[in-house]
Formats: structure tokens, C-alpha cells, sequence
């Protein structure tokens, strides 16, 4: 394990970056209301390529990249209880804002595009789950409006293969199943309980049977479902690791690529687990202390291309982005 | 903000859902002396604070009106108690024990019936709405001891004739250049009759209220015809003589029937007294040991009930005849369960802007005007000889299903353009799609960097760069997109519209052992099966665009005609040119935003 780069620009906490879909590419958000986009130069130096200072009116609290039929689009969300889109503009690195996603009632807290590149859903202190459509002439619908929550919602994961399924994590301490009928969204599945608190953070794996939560409670569930087709066959707790951080466990990430799941909270640490399905076993594979110094992680993320798949992104209170390598752990799964 | 998971009768999660907090500050008079130490003591039913020499004092509780709650962004209907309180099947307990205590002062109780509590009750127990219709008059008039039970769907003939004037105004207003005050140069205009919309636009989309019809709700239109006509025709003392109750599928009708716009300082009342729910009305049933099913059928009451019997259903709707024992149709509105405004509005434009003659089934599954043809009457011209078929270009009437049920599209072509666009709206999503198209957008014509010159901050809207074309040039010009995307909505807050209210009926729930328990949320079949058996009652508009070349003359004369047949019947007083002050200068009596005074009432009656 490596540090790559550390990418210094935000001037508050970083609380949320995320990978382009197909290039060495970061865009985060953070306190100070910014929005930065960061990339690997030739000369493999990481770079601020473009900034909005003012991008949100308040807190920019997570970020989103879309895989849609006209390439990479960027989504924000922020405690202005909006959701911006971006788009490129020109053939620098600059983006424009194309569209805002307007009706939450206040601080959205969590954005995330569905696979197929044409769904993009938020969640909201407001309590609810919202699912946009981005429609051919360039405008956004809703499609949704999920308000069975009943507290605030605060992480968001769709299925890594299907459209129709996607999983909320809330301060209700539990985690619903949302799928779509014939256009109609509906709460398939709620697994309350889910955590002893609050529940941050839900990822799927690789195959999207397995979803992987993570709480104020410091565990790190797994969960499956034997039939993802079926929406009457529930999701159900197979591994339950307590004390797998020390503190709040706020971000959670299962890479598509290689399996591992990548951990982040209050405790300052990230750890990397293996979880292996025939004997449900969650296993502790390495870890970073103080992986931001003295300040909280707030979030992680595993790069989605294959030929970097062993690189992991972290956001931390100390308003830094670090990138980190894990390519002899990847090279001992294998 | 919100309506309530109150509202919520299938597992559709559409509804408009309840807010974080109430914003009602609850006044708390503290007094400094006695505020030391002390604690709380409760009987259950009571607090009292006890102090530390053993006092106790009983503590008031907050309370919180359904004005209140209409002030608030809050809960909104969430808090069901607030509305219980303010509005129940009590109400009408005390209002009866009240008229069997007066010695002269009593009033008349009038319970006017919605259509899709009528259904409700039919689907839940399979009987028939007319038999329904009677069972329930059996109830509150032979058994409560309440005067009249009236038809809701006999207001709704005016609101639907008061919007569908209203679009036509607009729409000359916008489309002709005519000279108008600037409230009414505005389309899309959007329907009103459905509370919670309403109640949602004001608080979070105002700059949406222009656009919203101002005709009264069918509800309010029965209240003021019931505290006006009805009350001077039985010579009674005031409009506050009359004690409104109306039964409807939705809670937030409580909320349409507190408004201030619907209170009369002058006579201390309200249009509507008290709303119950169809629920409501079961509960009622069921406090008093009876079942609608145990219910004899009584005769229903002619006034105001769009009630015909068999033989005379050719007299467009109102009977002329009372024969008794005769049978008995009842007949209902075109389109849709939720008042068929969208598919009335249409038929009734299409007819005075275009001269295109439409049926109630073109506008629900498409016609072309080569199917079509308008009475021989229309088709000539001014000379009397060349008909005027060959002279308009074919038109057609295109239905266009939406991405989901809760949202779908008619228009009127005329050759190739579009001179009619109307949608329907139902359900939260589509209410957000369209406050959303509606929203005026900023400096769209702008595109780079717009974000990195704002001070203020926050996303601001550019072009989406990848598809900037022809369309979006044009975009340019108008600063509201929503102009020219469609004319008319029949927006309301409910999936599937009216028949799916919050107060409807739910099946029945046993448990393994047979025991009722609390029953769940109704499914779409449930509700779809509402829908056919509201639909199932004859679909005769009593007012129809199609009986005579000039509709404002049939609004008049179908309005002469119901007051004579009324009068005739003995049920209303003489009108004279009272209905010219209602429907004429359509800002009457039938408009939310310039509701009838009813300090004018005196000059109305004479």
C-alpha cells in the first residue's frame, strides 16, 4: 500500500470525490461549496484541472459521475437541497452546469447514477428517495418521489447491473430495497434494523447479489439475496463484523473489479476487508491509520477501471483527497 | 411538504409526503414566579404541573386550528387529529343534537354526496351507486334526522362549464391578442378542484398560481348554491340557516372548506360546514350499529341530484318528472373519476374555438375528422348553402399515453399543428415534472462560465452543450418553457386521481382467525375496480357542447332550463339576472380568487 497522490485545493472538508467512469479522473466537493476536478497528467502528476468555487449555495455533500449516452456527466448535490448537472463545456476540462435537479426539501445527502447511464436518484434530509430520468432533449423528469423513510436518508447505491433496483441507507437505522413495476416505483424490501444506528453507507458487489452496509454502530453488514430477479425474495444478514472500525463507519466501497471492500469513519482508519461467500466470513485484508492524519475519512472509493482498479480514493475532515495503490494486497487476492 | 401517509390508499409511495416539522409556533405563557422547580403529573387525560409546596396546576394544552395548519409549510395534513378535531362526523352529531334543542333557530342539514364516496361504497360492498345513493339517504335523512342529501355532481356541471369559460378566455387572451388584464394571459391553465395541489403550489411553487384556474370547486360551488339559493328558496333566515356537510374521498377537503376565501364575515359562515370523509361516513354507520348493506333504499331527494329516470334520459340530464317508483338513473360526468375536467375543458374548446363537434369517447381514445361530422346545422356557412367541411382542414384528436398511468395527453391537431395540448397530471412525480417545466428558468440563453460569474453562488442553468439545437434556440426567446408545452391540466395530487383519495374506503382484513384487523392499503386492482364501478353510471353531461351551435347560448339556456325545471319543481327560487352576475363576467360566484360576497346576497335575491 502507497500513498499516489495527495490532491490539496478544497479549503473546508472534503466530504465526498468520485472517479470518471473511463479516465484517471477525480471530481469532489466539499464545505467550502466547491466543485474540483482532478487528473493525472502525463508526467503522472495529479492536478486541480478545473474549479467552481461557488458551485452550491451551501455545502457540496456528495458527488456523482453518470456513464450517459453522450459521455461522462458530473452530478453535485448539496445542502442547498440541489442537485446540479454538469456537463463538459469546450474541449479544456471545464464543465458547465446543464441542468439542476430542484425539490427536495432541504440538504440532499447522497447521488448516484444507475448503470444503464439514463437514472440518477437522490435522497434528502426531507426523508425521501427522488429518481430523475435524464429524458433524449437534454431535460431531466422524475420518475419517483419514495417517501417511506422515516427519518433522514443518507446513502444511495443502485445495482451494478439492473435499473430497477436500487437500495437506500438511512437515519431510521434501516436499509429499503426500491424497485420499479412497470414505471412504478415501490418499497420491495425494508431491512430495519439494519444497523444499531444510523446506517451511512450501502455498496453492492460485483455481482449485486451481495450489498454491504455500514453504520454509526461501527459494523460492516453483508447482506444477500438469492434471487435478485425476484423482488419477493428478501435480502437477508449473512456476516456481521462489530467493532470493524472503532468509531462511526461513514463510507463504504466494494470494487467491481477485484472484490475487496474498502472502509472509512471517524476513527481516522481505512481498512480493506475480504468477504468470502461460501463461509460468510468478513476478513480484515490491510489498513491505513490516521489515513487523513488526525481528521475523520469521509469517504472512499474504488477506481472502476480494470487497469487501475487497485486505486482507492479518500476524502477527509483535513479537506484533503489522497489516492492510495493496493497493488500487491490485489495481487495476493489473485 | 406534504400530504399525509393519511392520503395513502394503495402502495403507490406518490403522494406528496409529510414535511419535517410544524413551523407553528405554539405560544408557551410562562410565569416567571411559578416556573422554578416543579413537576410534571399526568391522569392520562390531563397534565398539571405540581411545584415543590405540592400544587397542583393543570397545564393548558397547545392548541392548533386548521388555519394554522393552512399558515404552515409543516405537516400540512399529516396531523389527522388537527383534522378530526376541527372537522368530524361529530360535527354533524352536534349540529343534529343542536337542531333537536332549538326551539326556532333550527337549521337545515343538507349532506351533498361526492360521486367517488358513492363508488367507494359500492366497490367495498358490491351494490350498485344509485343503491348506495339511497341506502345513504336512508341514513342521514330518515335516520339522522338531516334534511337533504344532494349530488356533488350536480355543482360539478358549473365548475366544469365556469373552467372550461375560463380556458376559453385565456386562450383567446394568449393565442388572439385580445385585450385583457394580464392574470388572464397565461396558459397552460391548470386545474383547481384538488386541495392538496392547491395547498402545494401556494407554499412552495407561487410563482405556479396564476396558471391555476380561479373556478370554485364543485364542493364550494354546492355550498353556495345550497347557502344562497337553497336557503332563500326555503325562506330561511340567512345562508348560515343552512348546515353544509359534505362527503367526500379526500381529507384535504377539510382544508379547501376552512379556507378564509370560503368564510362569510357578514353571515359567520362557511360555504361548506363540515367535510367528512366516505371513511367517515362508514365509521358513522358502524357507531350506530348499522351496515350500508342493512339500510333500506329511501327515495332520493330532486334537488340538486343528477338523477333521471328511465324514460325521460333524452332531456339532457335534468328530470322534468317525479313519477314515483319509476326507475331511476343516476348520471354522472364524462372523463375522468377525478371531475373530468381535462376531457369537458376539450370538447367544450375544441366546440367554440374551433368549431370541431367532439364526443366524450374522441377525446378518450382519439378520433380524425374523416369519422367525424359535425350536425348539419354547423357545417354551412353564413350564406346558408356551401358547406363548411370543405373549407376547415382535416383534424384529428390524438391521444398520446405518458410514461406512466398518472400522466397522459390529448391534443387536437388541425392539419399539422397542434392547437390543443392537455394533459393530465395525477400523483407527485408528475406534479414535480410539471412545477419543474413551469419553473422560470434563468438567462438560458447564456452558456459558458455562467456558474463562475455568480456572487451569490449556487448551480445556475446553462445549455446542455451536446444538444444545442433549433429547438433550443427558440428556447431562447421565452423565458418560461412551460408556454407552448400544454393548454390545459387536470393536475391532482392523488395517483390515480379522485376514486384513490385518502379518505376512501379500504377492504376488509381478517386475520388468521377472522378477526378484522386494521386494513391495509388498497391495491391498484382495488381502486381500478372503484374507477369501473364510478364509471359505470351513465356518462350524460347535462351540459353538452354538441346540442347547439353556440355554447355560451346552451350555458345560458341549460342554465334557464335548470332553473325552470327547478322552479317548476318547486326548488328554486326565482333567479332573474342573477346567473348573468355568476357566469358572464366569469369572475362570479364560482371563482376561488373573487368569490361571491356574501354580503351581496340580499342584492342577488332580489
Amino acid at each position: 500500500m502507497s500513498v499516489q497522490a495527495v490532491l490539496s485545493g478544497h479549503t473546508e472538508r472534503v466530504w465526498q470525490a468520485a472517479w470518471h467512469p473511463t479516465r484517471l479522473e477525480i471530481a469532489s466537493g466539499g464545505g467550502d461549496r466547491a466543485v474540483r476536478v482532478w487528473r493525472q497528467g502525463r508526467d503522472g502528476q495529479w492536478a486541480c484541472v478545473w474549479h467552481e468555487a461557488a458551485a452550491h449555495k451551501r455545502t457540496v455533500r456528495a458527488v456523482a459521475w453518470g456513464s450517459t449516452a453522450d459521455g461522462a456527466v458530473l452530478t453535485t448535490a448539496g445542502f442547498d437541497g440541489a442537485t446540479a448537472v454538469w456537463e463538459a463545456d469546450g474541449d479544456d476540462a471545464s464543465l458547465a452546469c446543464v441542468a439542476t435537479l430542484e425539490g427536495h426539501e432541504n440538504e440532499v445527502k447522497a447521488v448516484a447514477w444507475a448503470a444503464g447511464g439514463t437514472l440518477v436518484a437522490t435522497c434528502a434530509r426531507d426523508k425521501s428517495v427522488w429518481v430523475w430520468e435524464s429524458l433524449d432533449d437534454g431535460d431531466f423528469e422524475c420518475v419517483a418521489v419514495l417517501h417511506e423513510h422515516t427519518q433522514d436518508v443518507k446513502g444511495l447505491a443502485w445495482h451494478p447491473a439492473r435499473d430497477d433496483v436500487l437500495v437506500s441507507a438511512s437515519y431510521d437505522d434501516s436499509i429499503k430495497v426500491w424497485r420499479d413495476r412497470a414505471g412504478d416505483w415501490y418499497c420491495a424490501d425494508t431491512l430495519a434494523n439494519a444497523h444499531a444506528s444510523t446506517v451511512w453507507a450501502v455498496d453492492f458487489d460485483p455481482s449485486g447479489n451481495l450489498l454491504a452496509s455500514v453504520g454509526d454502530d461501527c459494523a460492516l453488514n453483508v447482506w444477500r439475496t438469492d434471487n435478485i430477479d425476484d423482488a419477493f425474495v428478501p435480502f437477508r444478514k449473512v456476516a456481521s463484523l462489530q467493532n470493524a472500525h472503532s468509531r462511526p463507519i461513514y463510507s463504504v466501497a466494494w470494487s467491481k473489479a477485484h472484490g475487496l471492500i474498502a472502509t472509512a469513519g471517524g476513527d481516522n482508519a481505512i481498512r480493506i476487508f475480504k468477504f468470502d461467500h461460501p463461509s460468510n466470513s468478513v476478513a480484515l485484508v490491510t489498513e491505513i491509520i490516521n489515513a487523513h492524519g488526525d481528521f475523520d475519512v469521509n469517504c472512499v472509493r474504488w477506481c472502476p477501471l480494470q487497469e487501475s482498479s487497485h486505486l482507492l480514493l479518500s476524502c477527509g475532515d483535513d479537506a484533503n483527497i489522497r489516492i492510495w495503490s493496493f497493488d500487491s494486497q490485489i495481487n495476493n487476492i489473485k | 411538504m406534504a400530504f399525509s401517509g393519511v392520503l395513502q390508499v394503495t402502495d403507490l409511495d406518490d403522494f406528496i409526503g409529510a414535511s419535517q416539522a410544524c413551523i407553528k409556533p405554539v405560544e408557551v405563557k410562562k410565569n416567571p414566579d411559578v416556573a422554578k422547580e416543579s413537576t410534571l403529573r399526568t391522569d392520562g387525560l390531563n397534565y398539571y404541573e405540581v411545584s415543590l409546596d405540592g400544587t397542583e396546576t393543570q397545564l393548558e394544552a397547545a392548541t392548533i386550528s386548521l388555519n394554522d395548519c393552512l399558515a404552515c409549510s409543516g405537516c400540512i395534513t399529516s396531523a389527522e387529529s388537527i383534522l378530526v378535531a376541527s372537522q368530524s362526523h361529530h360535527d354533524v352529531y352536534n349540529a343534529l343534537a343542536a337542531n333537536a334543542a332549538a326551539n326556532q333557530e333550527r337549521k337545515a342539514i343538507v349532506v351533498s354526496l361526492s360521486p367517488q364516496s358513492r363508488a367507494s361504497f359500492a366497490t367495498k360492498y358490491n351494490l350498485t351507486p344509485l343503491s348506495v345513493h339511497k341506502r345513504l339517504v336512508a341514513f342521514f335523512v330518515n335516520y339522522l334526522g338531516c334534511d337533504y342529501v344532494v349530488d356533488a355532481s350536480f355543482a360539478r356541471d358549473f365548475a366544469l362549464i365556469e373552467s372550461a369559460r375560463e380556458f376559453v378566455r385565456r386562450y383567446r387572451a394568449v393565442h388572439e391578442e385580445v385585450r385583457t388584464s394580464n392574470a388572464e394571459k397565461l396558459l397552460p391553465m391548470l386545474a383547481s378542484a384538488c386541495p392538496g395541489w392547491i395547498c402545494y403550489a401556494e407554499k412552495t411553487h407561487d410563482y405556479i398560481l396564476p396558471n391555476i384556474s380561479t373556478t370554485k370547486s364543485p364542493q364550494q360551488i354546492m355550498g353556495t348554491l345550497l347557502k344562497t339559493h337553497f336557503a332563500s328558496r326555503m325562506n330561511l333566515a340567512s345562508p348560515a340557516s343552512v348546515y353544509h356537510v359534505s362527503v367526500m374521498p379526500c381529507y384535504d377537503k377539510k382544508l379547501e372548506a376552512s379556507r378564509a376565501d370560503f368564510y362569510s364575515d357578514v353571515y359567520r359562515t362557511r360555504d361548506v360546514d363540515t367535510v367528512i370523509t366516505t371513511g367517515e361516513v362508514e365509521r358513522m354507520l358502524k357507531e350506530k350499529g348499522l351496515s350500508i348493506l342493512s339500510l333500506p333504499e329511501a327515495p332520493i331527494p330532486r334537488l340538486f341530484t343528477r338523477v333521471i329516470s328511465q324514460q325521460n334520459q333524452q332531456i339532457n340530464g335534468v328530470s322534468t318528472n317525479t313519477v314515483v317508483g319509476e326507475e331511476e338513473i343516476l348520471t354522472g360526468s364524462e372523463g375522468s373519476s377525478s371531475g373530468g375536467y381535462m376531457s369537458y375543458i376539450f370538447r367544450y374548446a375544441a366546440r367554440e374555438l374551433f368549431n370541431i363537434h367532439l364526443t366524450p369517447e374522441n377525446v378518450e381514445r382519439g378520433a380524425q375528422s374523416t369519422e367525424f361530422s359535425a350536425p348539419l346545422d354547423d357545417i354551412r356557412t353564413a350564406n346558408g348553402k356551401e358547406p363548411v367541411t370543405q373549407q376547415i382542414p382535416s383534424w384529428s384528436v390524438v391521444v398520446k399515453p405518458g410514461r406512466n398511468v398518472d400522466f397522459s395527453q390529448v391534443v387536437l391537431m388541425i392539419g399539422s399543428v397542434e392547437v390543443l395540448n392537455f394533459a393530465k397530471a395525477y400523483g407527485f412525480r408528475n406534479i414535480q415534472n410539471l412545477v419543474r417545466k413551469a419553473r422560470p428558468s434563468l438567462s438560458i440563453a447564456t452558456t459558458n462560465g455562467v456558474a463562475g460569474l455568480t456572487v451569490t453562488g449556487g448551480p445556475i442553468r446553462g445549455i446542455r452543450s451536446s444538444r444545442i439545437h433549433a429547438k433550443d434556440a427558440d428556447s431562447g426567446k421565452t423565458s418560461n418553457r412551460f408556454s407552448g408545452v400544454h393548454h390545459f391540466v387536470e393536475v391532482m395530487a392523488c395517483p390515480s386521481g379522485c376514486i384513490n383519495g385518502g379518505g376512501q374506503l379500504k377492504p376488509d382484513s381478517f386475520d388468521a382467525q377472522g378477526i378484522e384487523i386494521e386494513s391495509g392499503p388498497a391495491s391498484k386492482e382495488y381502486v381500478a375496480e372503484a374507477e369501473n364501478v364510478y364509471q359505470s353510471i351513465a356518462l350524460q353531461a347535462m351540459i353538452d357542447a354538441d346540442m347547439t351551435g353556440h355554447v355560451v347560448q346552451l350555458y345560458q339556456l341549460s342554465l334557464n332550463f335548470m332553473v325552470n325545471v327547478l322552479l317548476t319543481k318547486g326548488m328554486l327560487f326565482t333567479l332573474g339576472n342573477g346567473w348573468e352576475g355568476w357566469t358572464v363576467r366569469g369572475q362570479g360566484s364560482f371563482c376561488t380568487h373573487n368569490i361571491m360576497r356574501l354580503k351581496n346576497y340580499r342584492k342577488l335575491m332580489g
